[in-house]
Order: C-alpha cells, then structure tokens, then sequence
C-alpha cells in the first residue's frame, strides 16, 4: 500500500530523518512511535504529501507521492483520508456539511445523494444526532470522530491518523480505538498512525515502527507484543513496557 | 416490468461517485410514472462505493417507486452492513432542523446587554490601565522599559515611512484642491498657511492616528488575541501576574510616547507635500514658508501635539481591550482585530470632535 524508499527528511541543514525504509501493507493497522522529537510528525507530513522530502520517494499503491503534480497528484491525495489532531473541523460548518465538504468539491452528486453519504458516515461514527451541530459545540472526541467522518467519506483505502487519541479520556479513546478497529476490518482500509498511547497501540496496531533520533531512523520494527519482549534496543522494550530507564 | 406488476433491476458493474449522478437521473426519469407492486434489485455483478450505496438505499426505501415492496438481493455482508448505516430518520431530522431564529425583541435585548456588558469592561479596564500607568511613573522598575522600547520600534519607527508618505501625498492633495478655490478669492497665497494648520491641528494627528490604528492597533488586538486563544493570559493569571499590568500597560505607554513623534513627523511630511504643489503655482519659498509661519502659533501645535496623545492612549488601549476580550475558535482573531480597528477609528474621530468644541469656545 505504501512504500517508503531511503526517504530523508529535515528542515534546512537539519536532517530530521536519514535514508528511512519501510512498508505499509493493504489492511493493516500500522503504528509509528518514537520519543518526543523522533520526528514522527514530520514523517507523517511527508506521507500525507505536506511536505517535500530531501532525498527519496513515497509510493502509495504503487504511484510517486513525490514526484507526482497536478493531476495525478490529486489522484493520489483523493486516495487517503487523514484525522489531524484536533478534528481540524471547519468552525463555520456544521458536523454534516464538515462530513459533505469533500464530496460538494470532487463530485457531481445529488443534494439528497451528498446528506444521505455524509449522514452514513456521521452514523458510523455514532455522531448521528450531532450532525446539526458546529464544531464548537462537540467534546474532543465528539470532533475527532466528526474528523474521521469527513476523512472516509471519499470512501479513501487509506487513513492517516495524527494522535487520534491524545487529550482523550481513557473511555472515549477505547471507543475511538474499537471505531478504528472496525473500520479496518469492515472497510479493509489500511491505518497509519502516529501515537503515544500505548493501550491503542496494543490495542489496534498490527505493526509497529520505532524512530530514535539519535540514529535519525527506524531502530525497531514488528508487532506491537513481540517488540516488546523481543526489540535488540532496551530502551525499545521500555518504551513499549512503559518502564522507567 | 412483469404483467404481474413485478419489477426486476439488475445492476452490473461499478456505480462510484462518477457514474453515480448519471445512474441516479437515468433510474429517475425510468421510473416516472411506473407503478409496480415489488421491485427486485439484483446487485451480485456490482461494485460500489458509497454513492452506489447511497443510489441502493434511495432504491431500497422507494424513493423512486413510492408504494413499491423492494427486495435488494445479492449485497455481501461488509456492504449489507454499509447500507445499515444509512437512515431515513436522520435525513428527515436534517431536513426537518432549522436555525434557531431569535425575535426582533430578543435581539435589541441581547445587543444592549452584551453593549452595557462591553462599557462595564471598558470602564473596569480603562481604571485598570491608569493605575498600571500611574504605578510605572511612581515606581518606574515596575515597567518592563524593554518591551516598551520593542513595541516602540515595531509600532512607531517602523510606520514612520508608510505615515510620512501618506500625510505627504495628503498635504499635496490639499494644496491642489485648495489653490483653485482660494484663486478665485485672489487669495491662493493662504494655501500656506490653511496647509499649516490643517496639518498642524487637525490632519496631522487623526491621519496618524487612524493609520495607528489600522497597522499597530490591529497588530496588537492580533497579538493579544492568539495568546488568549493559546491560554497564554490564563497562564499569566495563574502565576498571579495581571495581563493588564504585565502585557497592555507596556503598549499603552508606548502608543502614548510614540502618537506624539510620529505626528510631528506626519505635519513636516504635509507641509512638505504642500510645497511643491506651491512652488509650482510661482511662490517662492520663502514666501510660502513666511506664511506657514505667520499663520501657525504654539497654540496650534500644542493642540495637534495634544490631541495625538490623547489619540495613542486610545488607539493602545482599546486595541489591548479588543484583544483581550477575544472569544474562542479561529473566527475569534479576527473578529477582535476588525473591531479594534473599528472602535479606535470611531473614538478617535469623538475625541476630536471634542477636541473641536472644547478649543473653540476657549479661543472665544
């Protein structure tokens, strides 16, 4: 689904990220970690096309993300849905014209047509009834599922999630993390994640990649439980124990 | 359609958000008309996404065939429970909802509450400010003279182009405007000295002040704005620190000491915007400066110096206010920036008004 080839990434003259490979499978949930300034984020924002990277190239099924423009660029983009941290819901709007906004701009269906999608994927996420409410009145949860809504109602493979449950209490990310669940295995749409919830992670993650920025790269890569007995790095195992060094 | 009054729809294919809307129109001017007692829909060869789904469940509900029983066979599990998820009361609800509508009473109410709220605020905030300002000149170590300094810079050297410019091009507009009436009087000698005054005692300030508002006030009412929206004031209150003290105090002293430099500045640049224009209708310059200076008294200049400072103390201090008073969500900076601008403009143009009336009757 994605192929990520000696990508490097930074800002200027500060690599960040140096010569990363790593594959994401159709269907799975996969999960990237590392400490705070691993440059998690920054990676993420190169998958999902924000950024441009120094050297190497992104494919998503197949096609260039880097070197893709115009046209073909926004045939990737329209590919994958992404969650940012916060919703990232337009204030203006409500939860369902934030859901319908994709699909008033790239396609040519009905009024009726466009509410009934939007209210479906509102329905999936359990936001039915909020869907005539602005962003400003939904709880933090409340805004990421809206979030989610709106990122799959393009029907995208492929979803890109920033913290999707950070600022959330343990229940409501349970219940966000049982949504991810289901939608990738009822929908087949393949995650990838950026996170420091270790309950999600074990929770939902089928694969697991972890960055350290003293290497700038991957130091560990595999399922969640077997890094965790099984990572060459300690402070991997700790990491993933939760342990104190 | 049977003879029996059965129908059978075979779908076979893809149906996506692109082939969709053309399906849709085709199933609907098909359908017209007909009546039929069931409907079977034979979805096995289709593939579909959500419009598909969306087409299906229109279908399935007799949205084209009202009276109709349908049956959709065919559908796999995962998109059977794709088609669960669409409701025929959630569309009813949407469509049903209406945006809360408030009468012309609750409106005024609401609007002259929230005004008699806002003049609390200010009054609240006005003697806040004057005691942060009266505390730093009795206790000047209490001031943090660097930020002052900064916004000094920021606020006033930094504009002094763009206000010399302006109040040049100003001075020149009033000569030219000025020269053609004043020549019919045999009076056009005076444009001198009407330049001198109106830059002096009227122009030179409130253009400065307006153009204070609109670049510095703004930025400040911005600046304060993001750091309530970012909780930085919350922060500052829960150190025990007074946002007016610690962030507007600073501002205001630096709108009140700059509003009178960058004035004089403004009254040098119109005059010297006028003078060309006066050159060019053959005075000399001597002659022209001779009736600038007959015709300007240290009164008029104390009055434009006067007012300016006035002016700076209001643009600060209510573009601090704006900024502080700003709500939550993305609208919320910009809203408090549009409304400083628009209340500094608004009291600056009373407070010459004032001005006017308070000078005329002293100089009766």
């Amino acid at each position: 689904m994605i192929e990520v080839r000696d990508l490097t990434v930074g800002y200027g003259d500060h690599l960040v990220l140096e010569r990363i490979n790593f594959e994401v499978r159709r269907g799975e949930v996969f999960a990237i970690l590392g400490a705070s300034g691993s440059g998690k984020s920054t990676l993420l924002k190169h998958l999902i096309g924000l950024y441009k990277p120094l050297r190497g190239d992104i494919l998503i099924s197949g096609a260039s993300l880097v070197r893709a423009e115009g046209d073909e660029r926004l045939r990737i983009l329209q590919r994958f849905g992404v969650l940012y941290q916060g919703g990232a819901l337009f204030g203006s709007l409500t939860t369902v014209e934030n859901v319908r906004l994709p699909l008033d701009e790239f396609t040519d269906l009905s009024e009726l047509a466009k509410d009934l999608i939007a209210l479906s994927k509102l329905r999936l996420v359990g936001l039915e009834s909020a869907a005539t409410k602005l962003p400003a009145d939904l709880s933090g949860g409340m805004q990421k599922r809206a979030g989610i809504a709106r990122a799959i109602v393009m029907d995208p493979c492929l979803l890109f999630l920033d913290e999707p449950s950070a600022g959330l209490d343990p229940i409501t990310s349970a219940g966000l993390d049982a949504l991810i669940r289901e939608l990738a295995r009822g929908l087949g749409i393949t995650f990838v994640m950026v996170t420091h919830e270790l309950a999600s992670i074990y929770s939902v993650a089928d694969r697991v990649v972890v960055l350290d920025p003293k290497v700038r790269g991957i130091v560990a890569e595999g399922a969640p439980s077997w890094l965790r007995e099984n990572a060459s790095q300690p402070w991997v195992r700790q990491f993933l124990k939760r342990e104190v060094a | 359609m049977q003879p029996d009054g059965t129908g059978k729809l075979t779908f076979a294919g893809e149906l996506d958000a692109e082939s969709t809307p053309v399906a849709w129109s085709n199933l609907e001017r098909e359908f017209a008309g007909i009546e039929m007692a069931s409907l079977q829909i034979d979805v096995r060869q289709l593939v579909c996404d959500s419009a598909g789904l969306a087409l299906l469940y229109y279908l399935s509900i007799g949205g084209m065939t009202p009276g109709t029983t349908v049956n959709v066979t065919g559908l796999s599990p995962e998109f059977q429970h794709l088609l669960g998820s669409f409701s025929t009361e959630d569309f009813q609800a949407l469509q049903e909802h209406e945006p809360p509508c408030s009468s012309l009473f609750e409106d005024v109410g609401a609007a002259t509450w929230s005004w008699l709220g806002d003049l609390r605020q200010q009054v609240e905030f006005i003697g806040e400010v004057s005691l942060g300002v009266a505390k730093s000149i009795f206790r000047p170590r209490l001031m943090r003279w660097k930020e002052v300094f900064r916004v000094f810079e920021i606020a006033g050297v930094n504009a002094l182009p763009i206000v010399s410019l302006l109040t040049f091009l100003v001075g020149m507009v009033i000569a030219f405007e000025s020269a053609q009436p004043l020549a019919q009087l045999g009076a056009q000698v005076f444009v001198a000295n009407l330049l001198g005054l109106v830059m002096s005692r009227e122009l030179g300030p409130v253009m400065t002040a307006i153009m204070l508002a609109g670049r510095s006030g703004s930025a400040f009412a911005a600046e304060l704005g993001t750091m309530k929206v970012n909780e930085e004031l919350n922060a500052l209150q829960t150190m025990g620190l007074s946002p007016v003290r610690f962030l507007v105090v600073q501002r205001v002293v630096a709108g009140i000491l700059l509003a009178p430099v960058l004035t004089i500045f403004a009254m040098y640049a119109g005059l010297l915007g006028g003078i060309p224009v006066l050159l060019g209708l053959g005075f000399p310059l001597r002659m022209v400066l001779h009736q600038v200076q007959s015709g300007l008294h240290f009164g008029d200049l104390a009055e434009g110096i006067s007012k300016s400072i006035v002016f700076g103390g209001i643009v600060a201090s209510v573009s601090c206010l704006r900024g502080i008073q700003t709500g939550e969500g993305p609208r919320a900076v910009g809203e408090s920036t549009t409304r400083s601008v628009v209340s500094s403009i608004l009291l600056i143009i009373l407070a010459d008004a004032i001005f006017a009336a308070v000078t005329y009757t002293l100089r009766k």
